[in-house]
This record gives C-alpha cells, structure tokens and sequence, in this order.
C-alpha cells in the first residue's frame, strides 16, 4: 500500500518521458518528409532528404572527420586515461589527490568557457581549424570520464587477485591478459564508448576551435539548422539518433550501462 | 612439469619426517628494509619437509612481510631463502612453485570455481583431461564436489576459502603459505576449518607457513611455532615450548593469558615480589630485578587459611576477591594480594568452591609455574 | 597488520615508485597542460588586457574589459537574463526530474534499469539533434502549431521559439536527465519503512511525502539543482538556437564577443565573470549541503 505507484502518478511519469523523447521521437516522421521546408505534418512523404543528405559533400566529409576525431580521441584517451589511472589507484606518491582533481576538473569549467581558453591558446599554436587540435581539445573532455571509470575499475580489482594469479605460476604478461583485462574490461568498454559519443557528438568547443578547412559533422550541423529550416537536418538526425541508441543497446547487453555509467 | 610431478608424489610419499631431517624451507638472514625502518630484521628459521609452522606476532610485527618475502611477491633486502637447498630469494614469483592462500580468498570473480582451480595447472600446459581430473579431485579434498561450475560470488565465506585452498594446493605447490586464513571467517567455522586445513596438510605433508595473530590457531595447528615481534623471531619452537618455556617476557606475556609482576630474584631459587619470598627457578640468576610470570589458570584458589601450613603448592599468597568474571567454562577472578593484583582462573567444571567479590582467600602455585625473566621491565 | 603493511608498501612506494607512477602520468599530464591548465591561465591573463578596436592587442594590461562590462547597461542585462532564466529553468527542472526518481525508486527492479537507461540515454544524443527537434515541434510550421491549427483551435501560429519560451522549454528537456541521476543518487536514504512508519502514526500521503520523503531527498534536491543551474548558465546551443538570435545570455555573449567581435579580452572577462557565479552557486551550495549534516 504504502510507496505504491498510483495510477495518476503513471500518467504524469509518461507524460514527463514523452516530454523527454518527444524532441528525437519527432524528427523520424519528419525525415521521410519531401516537402522543400520544415511543415508538420508533412504534405508529401519519400527519402528525399536522405538522399540529399548522402549527396551533400561537406555533410559527408565532416562525418568523416568527425570519426576520425572521435576515433583518435578514444584510443588517445585510453592510452592516456589508463596508465595514469592505474598510477593514481595502485601507486602511492605526493600530490596523487592533486593530480585526480586535475584530470577531472575540466568538467566543471562550463565548456563555452573552456572553448574560448582553448581559442586563445591554440591561436597562438596554429591550431586552429587543425586536425589535432580538434582531437587535443575533445581530449581534455573526454579523458576526465576515461579517469574517473578506470580509477573506480580498478579498486574494485584488488591487487591479491593478481598476486594469486602469481602464485599459481602466472607470468606477469598472463596476468594482465588472463586476470587483470577481463576484470577491467566493463570499465575499458564504457570508457571506450563514452569516450567516442561525446567527442563525436562535441559541438560548443568545437564551434571555437573549427576553421573552414576542417570541420566536424556537429558544427556542420549546427551551422545548417542556424541558416536553413529544410528537412534533411531530421534525416540526419535519425541516423545519428540510431547509431547512438545501437552502441547503447551494445553496451547495455554486454556491459549494464546502469553499472558502468551508475557508479 | 615432470618436475612438478615428481615433487609432488616424493611430498606425498614422505609419510612422517622425523625431526632430524634436515630443514626443507631455510630462511637465512632475510631482511626487509623500507628505507630506514627494518620490517624484518636478519631472520633465519628452518622448517623439516612436511611440517606446519605458524608465525605468530602482532600487528606489525614482520609476519606478513616474511610470508609475501618467501611467495616472492615482496623482494628481500638481504638474505636467502632456500627450498630445498636452491636459494630462491631472486626468483620471480610465478617460477617459485609455491601455493599461496589469501586472507580474502583472492578469487578470480571472472571465472567459475573450476575454472579458478583449474588457473594454475593450464599454467603448467597440464593436458586438458587430467586438469579435469585434478581438479574434481582438488574439491573432493576440499569436500566441495560438483561445486565447479559456480561462480566465486555465489558461495558463501567458508566455502570461498576451500575454494582458495584447493586452487592453491592442486599445483601441489613444494610449500603451502597461507595468510592468515581463517580471520574473515565467522567463529564457528573457523573452528572447523582449522581443524580441515590441519587434516588436509598433515595427509599431504606438505611443508606450510601459517600467518596468524590468533595464538589459538598457532598453538593447536602448527608443528613448530614462530613468535615474532619487531621484526625480529622471538622464539621459535613447539606449542609447548612456547606455552610453557617461553624464552622472553613478550612470549610469555603475548601467548597466552599472563600475571607479570615486578620482583627481585633472591637467589637461584628464589624471588621475592610484594611481601613475600616464593620458590622457583631462576635459570641461575642469584639477584637483580626480575619480571615474575604466572599463567592465570596455574593459580589455585582455596578458601582462606594459614598459609604456613604445608602444602604441595609451595608458594601461597593471601589475598581478597576483588572481582568475579563468569565466562562459562572457567571464572577469572581479580585477587588483590594487597601489593598486587593477581589473575586466577578456575575451570568451573571442577566443582571447586565458587568465591564471591569481598571473599578473603589463599592462592597457591607450584615453583615450576613462575617464570622469572630477569631484567625486569618490559 | 595488512594496513601496516600496505602503510609501509606505500612508504616505499613514495621513494621506489615515482619515477614509474611519473612515467604513467605523462601523457595525461601533456593533455591536461596542452588544453587545459594554458588555456585558462591564458584566459585570465588576456582578460587583462587591454585592446584597440577591431580587437586588436596593444600589449598593456587594464581592467578595462571588466569595468566596460560591469558599467554596461547591456551587459548588466545580460547578467540578469542568465540568473532568471537559470533560476526557473532549474526548478521546472527539478518539477519534471522529480517524479522520474521517485518513480524510479519505487519500481520493481527489472523496469528501473530499462527505465535508467531511457532516462539516461538523451545525455549521449547531441544537443544539437534534441534541439532541431524542439524546432520541428514547436516552430511555426511544427507540430504544436500544426495540431492546433487543423483542429481550428487557432488562425494563425502561437510563436513558441526564438523567444524566451522555446529556450526554457528545450533548456529543461536538455537537464532533466541530469537532475534526474542526482536525484536517484540522493534517493538511497529513502527507506519504505520510513514512510510506513509515518503512516503507523497517523500521516497521510501528502503529509507523508512533505515531512519524510521529500525532507529526506533534499541533499539530491540540492545537488541536482546546482547543476542544472550551472549548467543552464553557460548553455550555448540551445539558446543559440531556439532563441533565434533574440535571446541574449552570458554564453551567447561569450561567443559573439570572442568569434564575432574578436573582442577576445571583453569574452575573457565575460568568462570569468561566469565562472565567479559558477563559484558563488557552489559556495552557496555547500552553505546548505552543510545544513542538512
């Protein structure tokens, strides 16, 4: 009797979910628009968007770069994240606190002020509208998350369960592949994942920091809806919309994203 | 792996080792140094193929860090250590041969029971079909038959550790080191896991170093006990020994319950504390301080009475019951001699006349049962 | 005993191991360094200083860029737009989130992770996909409009975006996931028996979620709002996108000033201008985090 969920209170959850998914509920139907502008309902249906969306030639190759971005960005990040977050669980050393704050700390600067830092350092760098200042920039933000993943993977690996791998005759090679991969593995594959999304998805820095040689499919499209109300953005948006729900799909099947996100 | 083999079946084989043979596991002056703090200072220990020992100390004493030393999971600052005449001190830890038994089981919770059994013969190339076998065998041992294809997370404490047990023994490892095993374990089964692990080594003589800070695991376990402190052996011998012939104040007054009392030796056979003069041996000291060691339970409280009469005793003591603890099996009472404070246990089962706190009474104790440490102090 | 142990392992450690835990460290510290510990250390310095027009650096340091913005009436404007616009986002916010958590928390447990993950999952979609979307549905032609004017509710269409209604609207769906987790975190404490007990004793549903439940959830409350309000004050896509460029806040500011203008020391002081309000939200923040302790 008492906690339960009255029917009412189902109804005004539903609502506030509908209200929450309604902005990538509607862009499906509007996709399959063929109307020249934005109408709703839409007067004619087809893939014409689609098509256009496939033929835009600079849609096309900043989604190229943007996977590439995303793509550096991961492996840097976990090439980065990894050994400094094993050095600030499993070492003891002055100013280990410090150095986790550090890392984790450019997630509270709000990222329109970290963009412009960014701009007034990478100007005088000659970074600007670079391939790796792009990928520089979407580190600082994604590596926090690598950090703080990692650091949490591995004090729930406690160090005897190697030493016991050890002792039954493990090389030091077996144990990071037998015992120590598989248990970080949750933690390697969210940080992975997260890493990827949120460099691909990165928009407000890199509105800073893109030139017109070189810029990413978010900045694209921001630039697109700002000046035209066609269509062919919502396209767009379906298909990012579903590569994102399949690498959560992914990730909650293998992994449990409540466990790895939650924790 | 032949080697292995070989080893293990010759352990096997070895059914009781007498106490000549010589030591199989020979610790020679291994030092741990951590910058200028000495965790373990120039220890040298011997232990016969087939015999538990137990190393018993407090917190910090240097017993955990002589273990990790022996695994190799520590490196040594100085010293040997030899397992059958080879000096394994500089080999890596996985090349040692040597079973380890975590205090928190240390299992792989990304593998089944078998599975985590199983680890170190695929480490060995062991072929599949006898590492079946092994196994199945290893947790018969540990009376945990058809549990292999568990997960660690589903068992319950006691179980995780035979787990560990078997997953340490079934390498049939040259020695067994175990970590203070039982100290997670609920009071219960710790009984009976002593009891099983006792069993299960004695049937394999394995030759095995037992960590612990339970003087009751080390006393009823272990062939030989290592009492350390500082990381320095304070006595190393048998159960009795070390009850009864404790070589130093701290053994005497770390295993096992202990009355220490400041006093002054009067001659070899003769000390004096309080007002009295009492019997015992001296170890051939003939004065200066001493501290005065009697087990509470060697203390034998009668109704009051003149203590000149003769008794077969020899020392007495008058005094009043301060306190009475009732603990089931034995009573503890707190006897004010009027210079000291005199613990004394009486086993409830006896039938021996119960005191009650005020009660005057005479305790009385045998010369052998004084233990004089000349120096006094601690 | 294994506590001295590892003390002592970690003594040796501060001596044995730093060089390893410093090789380990390196990459992650170039990053940090490269784009982070420069930049804002270049921010606050370029705010200093001083600048011709068209943007150009004389090479002098003034505090002109501050005192220009904090005597502006616009600017000043600015200030105030952000903090009212933050303040009733925030708590429309927590309004919506609220329900989700505790509807989260009472739920059998195989509905909850389905339900986590869908609350979740908007985080991981740009915010520029959920914002076009706010623009299908609330622009002239959109849905809304297009609803209400074929059931003849309506002649012509409401203007529901590129003002400061669109914005609110699209502010509170972007941070409703977020107020949602911080508040699932802080629902721990809430313990059925508790409210059972409140019932034993007499309260009814209201009372019981007035004086236990929602008490007992405040330390969330005040988590999630905090940052929604710092999130909601630096927000640029959505303002940028469904205000139409008729909506004007600190982080609009920012980005005209810095790629527009090219005013970089007038956006720099703007920043750090945002930032000591980020500062004064956490400080007062911990005022009442403390309150609760």
């Amino acid at each position: 009797m008492i906690g339960k969920i009255t029917i009412p209170f189902r109804i005004l959850v539903l609502c506030i979910y509908l209200f929450l998914l309604g902005p990538m509920l509607i862009v499906l139907p509007l996709s399959f628009s063929n109307d020249s502008y934005l109408t709703f309902p839409p007067q004619s249906w087809g893939v014409r968007w689609y098509t256009a969306m496939f033929g835009h030639q600079k849609l096309m190759e900043a989604f190229q770069i943007s996977l590439g971005i995303a793509s550096t960005v991961t492996v840097l990040g976990l090439a980065a994240g990894l050994p400094a977050a094993y050095a600030i669980r499993r070492y003891s050393f002055p100013g280990r606190d410090a150095a986790m704050s550090l890392f984790t700390a450019p997630l509270l600067l709000p990222s329109i002020v970290l963009g412009l830092a960014i701009l007034l350092v990478f100007v005088q760098a000659r970074l600007l509208g670079t391939f790796t200042g792009l990928v520089a920039a979407h580190l600082i933000v994604t590596t926090p998350y690598v950090i703080r993943i990692m650091t949490t993977a591995f004090s729930t690996l406690p160090p005897s369960v190697e030493e016991a791998a050890t002792m039954l005759g493990a090389s030091p090679f077996t144990v990071f592949r037998r015992i120590t991969l598989p248990l970080l593995m949750p933690g390697f594959v969210a940080s992975a994942a997260l890493s990827f999304l949120i460099s691909f998805d990165e928009v407000v820095i890199s509105l800073f920091i893109t030139g017109p040689r070189m810029t990413t499919l978010p900045v694209e499209i921001f630039d697109y809806v700002e000046s035209r109300t066609d269509p062919m953005t919502a396209s767009i948006s379906v298909c990012l919309i579903a590569a994102t729900l399949l690498i959560i799909f992914i990730i909650e099947r293998t992994l449990g994203l409540s466990k790895t996100i939650g924790k | 792996m032949q080697m292995v083999e070989r080893r293990g079946a010759s352990a096997n084989g070895d059914a009781r080792p007498g106490d000549s043979e010589p030591a199989f596991l020979k610790l020679e002056g291994i030092t741990k140094q951590y910058g200028t703090y000495t965790a373990v200072d120039n220890l040298h220990l011997d232990l016969p193929r087939g015999k538990l020992l137990g190393l018993l100390g407090p917190s910090g004493c240097g017993k955990t860090t002589t273990l990790r030393m022996i695994a190799g999971l520590l490196s040594v600052s100085g010293g040997q250590i030899k397992v059958g005449g080879d000096d394994i001190a500089q080999k890596p830890p996985h090349k040692r041969d040597i079973g380890l038994v975590f205090q928190n089981y240390a299992l792989f919770p990304h593998m089944t029971v078998a599975e985590n059994v199983a680890f170190g013969l695929e480490m060995r190339g062991v072929a599949k079909s006898e590492i079946a076998t092994r196994v199945e065998e290893a947790l018969e041992m540990v009376r945990l038959p058809g549990y292999g294809t568990r997960k660690p997370k589903e068992m319950s404490g006691g179980q995780q550790q035979r787990v560990s047990l078997a997953r340490a023994l079934v390498i049939r490892p040259r020695i067994l080191l175990l970590d203070e095993p039982l100290s997670n374990l609920d009071a219960k089964l710790r009984d009976e896991m002593r009891v099983e692990i006792r069993e299960i080594q004695q049937r394999l003589s394995i030759t095995t170093v037992f960590v612990t800070h339970d003087q009751v695991e080390a006393l009823t376990m272990c062939d030989c006990v290592g009492v350390m402190s500082g990381g320095k052996l304070a006595q190393l011998g048998s159960p009795e020994d070390i009850y009864e012939r404790p070589a130093n104040l701290f053994v005497a007054d770390f295993v096992g319950r202990a009355n220490a009392l400041e006093g002054k030796i009067e001659d070899v056979d003769t000390v004096r504390f309080g007002d009295g003069v009492y019997k015992c041996d001296t170890h051939g000291a003939r004065n200066g301080k001493a501290t005065i060691v009697i087990r509470p339970h060697r203390v034998h409280v009668t109704p009051n009475r003149d203590r000149t009469l003769v008794s077969v005793m020899t020392n007495s003591v008058h005094g009043r019951v301060l306190r009475v603890t009732y603990i089931g099996d034995v009573v503890q009472y707190d006897i004010d001699t009027g210079t000291h404070v005199l613990k004394a246990e009486v086993h409830t089962a006896s039938g021996g006349h119960a005191f009650a706190a005020g009660e005057k009474v005479l305790c009385e104790w045998k010369p052998q049962d004084m233990l004089v440490f000349a120096g006094g102090g601690q | 005993m294994n506590q001295t142990v590892d003390a002592l392992s970690q003594r040796a450690g501060q001596r044995r191991f730093p060089l390893i835990a410093l090789v380990l460290l390196v990459p992650m510290a170039i990053i940090n360094l490269v784009a982070f510990v420069l930049p804002v250390l270049r921010l606050g310095q370029i705010s200093f200083m001083e600048s011709r027009s068209g943007g150009v650096l004389t090479g002098n340091y003034s505090t002109e860029s501050y005192i220009g913005f904090l005597t502006d009436r616009f600017s000043l404007d600015l200030i105030g737009n952000s903090l009212f616009l933050s303040l009733s986002v925030t708590f429309i916010t927590l309004c919506c989130a609220y329900p989700i958590a505790l509807f989260l928390h009472r739920v059998s447990p195989r509905w909850r992770n389905v339900l986590f993950v869908v609350t979740v999952s908007p985080l991981l979609v740009s915010s520029v996909v959920r914002t076009y979307g706010w623009m299908v549905i609330l622009g002239e032609q959109g849905f809304v409009n297009g609803l209400l004017m074929s059931s003849g509710l309506i002649s012509s269409p409401l203007r529901l975006v590129n003002n400061w209604m669109g914005v609110t609207i699209g502010l509170v769906e972007v941070l409703i996931p977020y107020m949602a987790l911080s508040l699932i975190a802080g629902f721990g404490r809430l313990d059925v028996n508790l409210e059972e007990a409140a019932a034993s004793l007499g309260a009814n549903a209201w009372t019981r979620f007035r004086r236990v439940v929602f008490p007992l959830t405040l330390p969330g409350v005040a988590l999630g709002c905090l940052l929604c309000f710092v999130l909601s004050i630096s927000s640029f896509i959505t303002p940028k996108l469904l205000g139409g460029g008729r909506v004007f806040l600190l982080a609009t500011e920012i980005y005209d000033q810095a790629v527009i203008q090219l005013e970089w020391p007038k956006a720099a002081a703007t920043s750090v201008i945002v930032l000591v309000i980020f500062g004064l939200a956490l400080a007062f923040y911990s005022r009442v985090v403390r309150r609760f302790e």
